[in-house]
């Protein structure tokens, strides 16, 4: 029981590794040093959207509004040092003050309002997304300040710096989620809305503060993937957002809230990365990447409703 | 064969598979490391109202969601009408004749009358519903029993008797050859009480049978013609109601091998004092509370006792008046505001709104309390020391403090939800149905635990459906009618009689 349980938490390592020999076997460049930088310079802005999704889905809510709140606040930091000359310091904090902001209206709408977070991000993100494609028509903004694109493009040795960032991200998370008393009001919050609130804990704050969080981490995500592009991209694709979603799922977070390890979240986020990059080194073509990716997000759901069934056990 | 004290040996009552609807044969489940049923077996004669009797935690509630398909049972047959259906699910024992009607009766409060008794076979012409003939179907339904109410009104404004009949009739109405009444007649005034269990019996002349389950033995010794006891599990007796005596009854009920505990009552000075205290569904309420005393509230549902825990416990507004501890009004606007204040409410719920199962034991322990360090981090070591002496001095039964909380028995998870609250230094405690789903010797261990804690000095309101633990624990009772406190009985005037006739009467 307990080996089949501890089997189902980390199947998404099992299916890294399966996956990575199978296309180093097909393209043995898959396993070289060089695509290892390039999975995690591709996973680092993914990654941190994945955070951004989870602190929602922890308390069994979602924000489909981070990659809206991405490109939005990417812009707003552009915007700032374009046409205010701000230093890029400033522009970075400005960049990540504004997906926060964002991230408190969502969490006023979510935890006071009481509105539906699937509708009231989702709509957040299409008003964000359009407001971004209306100021710019459409134009990609290019940021030239070495500052602000330093951590997207800089190397120590041959190695990218950019990864750092993701890593520094999940164990300031992981503490936070994992040991800390607001965390842990976060996971109380998700498991059971009632029995957190008659223990005292102030629920609407957690989850105000969920949002809050999610915003935050969009807003980084906005300035890592800016510094990396060296400019604002004002498409960023729909798939990022459906990736950003699976990606904690396939890693063990309950869509129903109070489950989910910051390990997994990582772990999601590698594999789908993983498998993007791998099946464009073995020529796949772009349109069955995508179906692919589809295919994995059924079989990680798949999982998680198996491990679901199998802690139930009812007739039902 | 050994033969305990109040034990009655099943006579001559083996299981005749013809004439019985229902034949259970040595059925068990295991909760965990806890023997919920542990070899139960019963039968139930056609056209019979067999009673199901027991405390709390007996396994009756298991029993029946077994036999009705909603829980998986580990060992052991169920025939129906001879054929086994114990690999079935609901729906198929359903279709068979089997229904279970919960505490919690089945209707959709939104939906017409009329819609709940006929769904989900509703009369259709050409493919869409048929209101005209729906309404007519209903209306024939309702009057052939008796009742008659436009089945066009919405289910939900009936009143908790007409909705109980209403899941009956539903029931009756699509050809069941055995329905499992769970509590029917909880949280009803003793008039409605008595109308509904006549009506029942009724039923049986059309060929249904019942398992009835109760906690008033008056009520099954009257109403059924069959009974069985569960006592932890396993079937202590069973054989014609006829020939058991009240006395007797109660002694196979309550067994004699757990130690019950008497309280001694004394003087209290006041601690507490609620001053015109208004909240939804009741008050003004006055009311002064002993420096360790415990007051029990009596009342109908929705009468106002449990509003008013709730309302204390920062669950319901508070919309008047104050509460005074020690002479000084206490802050009371929200759970972790009223806990602060020393106010700390156990639910009745502790599923819903007590537990979160996605949690360990230690983390359910700690819960909205988190011991600190630096400020913002949640102390391991300081959850931990809390565990283990909650764990030594409320004697709960665990694996460690890591296992989810879900894997503990209903008594242990109900003593962490204790230890949670104890933990804070309340000065009043609102237990509401403190022993709710929990075994008899755990029942035991939490009435001492509430007994230790008055010891202290903490002021108790206790709401429990069961007179004889209110009879038990209390210092004084309550009345409620109307969300307001109509009496008191005090002394010598609380007895369980008393308790279970102020429960019924307006």
């Amino acid at each position: 029981m307990a080996s089949k349980k501890f089997l189902l938490d980390n199947v998404v390592w099992i299916l890294i590794v399966v996956f990575s020999i199978l296309a180093g076997f097909l393209n043995p460049f898959f396993l070289s040093e060089g695509n290892l930088q390039n999975v995690l310079v591709q996973a680092t802005t993914l990654g941190v959207l994945v955070l951004a999704v989870s602190f929602t889905l922890l308390i069994g809510e979602i924000d489909l509004s981070v990659v809206g709140n991405l490109v939005f606040s990417s812009m707003v930091g552009a915007y700032a040092m374009q046409q205010f000359g701000v230093h890029w310091t400033l522009a970075v904090l400005i960049t990540i003050a504004a997906g926060v902001l964002i991230g408190l209206l969502n969490g006023y709408f979510v935890a006071y309002l009481r509105m539906n977070s699937l509708i009231a991000t989702l709509a957040m993100g299409l008003f964000l997304q359009g407001a971004v494609l209306g100021a710019t028509q459409a134009r990609t903004m290019v940021v030239t300040d070495d500052g602000y694109s330093y951590i997207g493009s800089a190397t120590v040795g041959s190695w990218p710096v950019m990864p750092i960032a993701l890593f520094v991200a999940y164990l300031l998370a992981h503490v936070v989620l994992a040991y800390s008393a607001w965390g842990r009001n976060l996971y109380a919050t998700g498991g059971n809305r009632r029995a957190a609130n008659a223990a005292g804990i102030n629920v609407k704050r957690a989850r105000l503060g969920a949002f809050t969080a999610s915003g935050f981490l969009a807003g980084l995500a906005g300035f890592l993937y800016t510094s990396y592009l060296g400019g604002v991209s004002v498409t960023v694709g729909s798939t990022t957002l459906l990736y950003a979603v699976a990606a904690p799922v396939i890693g063990g977070v309950s869509l129903f809230g109070g489950r989910g390890r910051v390990i997994g979240m990582l772990g999601g986020t590698l594999l789908i990365t993983v498998i993007q990059t791998g099946l464009q080194l073995i020529n796949v073509s772009a349109y069955y990447i995508q179906m692919i990716g589809g295919a994995m997000i059924l079989l990680a759901i798949a999982v998680d409703a198996f491990r679901i069934r199998s802690e139930e056990r009812g007739v039902v | 064969m050994n033969v305990a004290e109040g034990t009655i040996v099943p006579d001559s009552h083996a299981p005749n598979s013809s004439d019985a609807v229902l034949t259970v044969d040595n059925v068990f489940k295991r909760f965990g490391p806890l023997a919920v049923l542990d070899g139960v077996s019963l039968s139930v004669s056609r056209g019979a109202i067999h009673g199901l009797l027991g405390k709390n935690g007996a396994g009756k509630s298991t029993l029946s969601n077994i036999v009705a398909g909603l829980l998986r049972h580990d060992g052991g047959s169920i025939l129906l009408n001879g054929e086994d259906v114990s690999a079935l699910p609901l729906t198929a024992r359903k279709k068979r004749g089997l229904h279970l009607l919960s505490q919690h009766s089945e209707i959709f409060e939104d939906l017409s009358i009329g819609e709940n008794l006929l769904l989900p076979e509703l009369p259709r012409r050409f493919g869409l519903t048929d209101w005209a003939a729906l309404h007519r179907l209903a209306a024939r339904q309702l009057d052939s029993h008796g009742i008659p109410v436009d089945p066009r009104r919405r289910a939900g404004d009936l009143g908790a008797s007409d909705r109980r009949r209403l899941a009956i009739i539903k029931a009756v109405a699509s050809e069941a050859s055995l329905i499992i009444l769970d509590e029917p007649t909880a949280g009803l005034a003793a008039a409605e009480r008595l109308h509904l269990l006549e009506w029942v019996e009724s039923l049986t002349e059309r060929g249904t049978s019942f398992i009835y389950i109760s906690h008033h033995n008056d009520e099954v010794r009257q109403l059924c013609s069959e009974y069985t006891v569960l006592r932890d599990g396993e079937v202590t007796a069973s054989g014609k109601a006829a020939d058991l005596s009240a006395d007797a009854m109660a002694r196979v009920i309550t067994g004699a091998d757990v130690a019950e505990f008497h309280r001694s009552r004394e003087n209290h000075p006041t601690a507490i004092e609620l001053r015109g205290l208004t909240f939804p569904g009741g008050g003004p309420v006055d009311l002064t509370i002993g420096r360790g005393e415990i007051v029990g509230l009596v009342g109908l549902l929705g009468e106002g006792p449990q509003e008013l825990m709730r309302a204390l416990g920062g669950l319901l507004p508070v919309e008047a008046g104050a509460v005074l501890i020690d002479g000084r009004e206490a802050r009371l606007d929200s759970p972790g505001r009223n806990l602060e204040s020393g106010v700390a409410y156990l639910t009745h719920d502790r599923i819903g709104e007590g537990l979160v199962g996605s949690m360990s034991v230690t983390e359910n322990l700690n819960l909205g309390n988190w011991p600190r360090s630096l400020g913002w981090l949640v102390s391991g070591t300081g959850m931990n020391r809390r565990m283990r002496e909650a764990r030594g001095a409320m004697d709960i039964v665990m694996g460690s403090g890591r296992q989810e909380i879900g894997e503990l028995s209903g008594g242990n998870q109900q003593k962490v939800l204790l230890g949670r609250l104890l933990e804070r230094n309340p000065r009043l405690l609102l237990l509401d149905e403190p022993t709710v789903g929990v075994d008899v010797a755990a029942k035991e261990q939490i009435h001492r635990l509430i007994d230790d804690a008055t010891k202290k000095g903490v002021s108790v309101l206790l709401l429990a459906q069961d007179p004889e633990e209110m009879q038990r624990l209390v210092d004084r009772v309550v009345i409620f009618s109307r969300g307001c406190i109509a009496r008191t009985l005090q002394g010598a005037e609380i007895t369980i009689d008393a308790i279970a006739e102020a429960r019924t009467a307006r």
